[in-house]
């Protein structure tokens, strides 16, 4: 899967873009694998196609807590700036808790197909914000560890609202991007940890300034739900400073806070993703 | 980029107290107005995105116009004696991605003229909700 996303990313680079909006208006890829911050997904569309034009993104995200680390990989592909439909996989490599629980190497791996759909607005020209609403189908491949710990199931669904507006020259003259999300969602730690059975509904925040037309420096703080008893799930927040060099590739540097994940409190750590459009 | 963070904030409060000149003035008036649209023309000439949409345009009634529209909406106090922007498009079909490469155009030509990013954004900000009566026309 790296390796594709990898040839993917090169591909992109050489091939024509649908690269009719403007920059750094795809977002970058979130980790789910759909257009948005580093967290939480945008009610933008991936890549920079225009109403007449398709395109599409190609990622690969690296976080490391010291205990964990988690690579997420995919792509995905915008249709007339109307419907985006990606697919991921998460690698959650358990670090500290497979030594503890003696079964050195254990990992657990997901799988995110999504589809978005831009219902209503623009999110640079229009008074009102770009809405999108999304679904997120989750596939745990390693359910064995979820199931001991008190998952129910090894898939599911999430959906969610987003609304994403630039304010331009909004914050002292800077553009000013923010995003609310609404997310219903049975998943613990993403879906990494599996299903329950009962939907909870979470919202999820996201603001960004451009520094220039190239940088961008944001935070974002998604709620999450926390049904598992083995072991409290907290928060995520990030702080985030995304570079967009051009069309074609763009890079996210962040400090991602996680909190508990399966027991083992304060996780935090660097988040690097580089995101390649076509 | 932490100095880029303490500057963005002190600019952000020092912005906030400040009273404001019209964005005409503090982009320097009449004269980097000019050299504005003349980049920008110069720019988008030559961009194969744009250009063959503009080949029956009279240049030099455009770029007068275009400077006058400028100082009216940045407070400049000018008229402006052209057409309404629904009407001066028509027949034009200028797509969406069209748009977006004039306002690349812009931006290009603003940091030709090294204007800060800004007073930059603050143009296109002016300028954006022009884009209703442009495109698609």
């Amino acid at each position: 899967m790296k390796r594709a996303v990898l040839v993917l990313l090169l591909c992109a680079s050489s091939l024509y873009a649908g690269d009719g909006r403007l920059l750094a208006t795809g977002g970058a890829t979130q980790l789910e694998g759909c257009a948005g911050g580093g967290i939480v997904p945008w009610a933008v569309l991936s890549g920079y196609a225009t109403e007449d034009q398709n395109g599409g993104t190609a990622f690969l995200t690296y976080v490391a807590t010291g205990d964990y680390s988690l690579w997420s990989a995919g792509g995905a592909f915008t249709f007339h700036n109307r419907v985006e439909i990606s697919a991921a996989e998460q690698r959650l490599h358990l670090g500290t808790l497979a030594e503890a629980l003696n079964l050195p190497g254990a990992e657990l791996r997901q799988q995110v197909l999504g589809v978005k759909v831009k219902l209503l607005g623009d999110v640079v020209y229009t008074k009102m914000p770009q809405v999108s609403a999304g679904v997120q189908y989750k596939r745990n491949l390693d359910f064995d560890i979820p199931k001991l710990v008190g998952a129910k199931s090894s898939s599911g669904v999430d959906v969610y609202v987003a609304a994403t507006k630039a304010f331009l020259a909004g914050a002292a003259g800077r553009h000013l991007v923010l995003n609310g999300t609404l997310r219903a969602t049975k998943a613990n730690q993403t879906g990494l940890l599996g299903f329950g059975d009962d939907y909870d509904i979470v919202p999820e925040v996201s603001a960004a300034v451009l520094l220039n037309n190239n940088v961008a420096i944001g935070a974002e703080y998604r709620v999450k739900p926390d049904n598992l008893a083995f072991s409290k799930e907290d928060n995520w927040s990030d702080f985030f400073i995304g570079y967009f060099p051009n069309k074609n590739v763009s890079f996210v540097i962040a400090v991602a806070q996680l909190g508990t994940i399966a027991t083992l409190p304060h996780q935090s750590g660097l988040y690097l993703s580089v995101q390649g459009s076509f | 980029m932490r100095n880029a963070i303490i500057r963005f904030v002190l600019f952000a409060l020092f912005a906030a107290c400040a009273h404001q000149q019209p964005l005409y003035q503090r982009l320097g008036g009449e004269p980097v107005v000019t050299a504005i649209v003349d980049s920008f023309i110069e720019r988008f000439a030559d961009d194969t995105r744009v250009a063959p949409t503009f080949a029956k345009t009279d240049i030099a009634k455009f770029r007068r116009l275009l400077i006058e529209q400028i100082c009216n909406l940045t407070g400049g106090g000018c008229t402006y004696t052209g057409r309404s922007m629904p009407s001066s498009h028509e027949g034009m079909k200028i797509t969406e991605s069209q748009f977006n490469a004039i306002v690349e155009d812009l931006q290009d030509a603003m940091n030709r003229q090294r204007i800060p990013i800004d007073l930059q954004n603050e143009l296109i900000a002016t300028l954006a909700p022009l884009r209703e009566g442009i495109i698609y026309k």
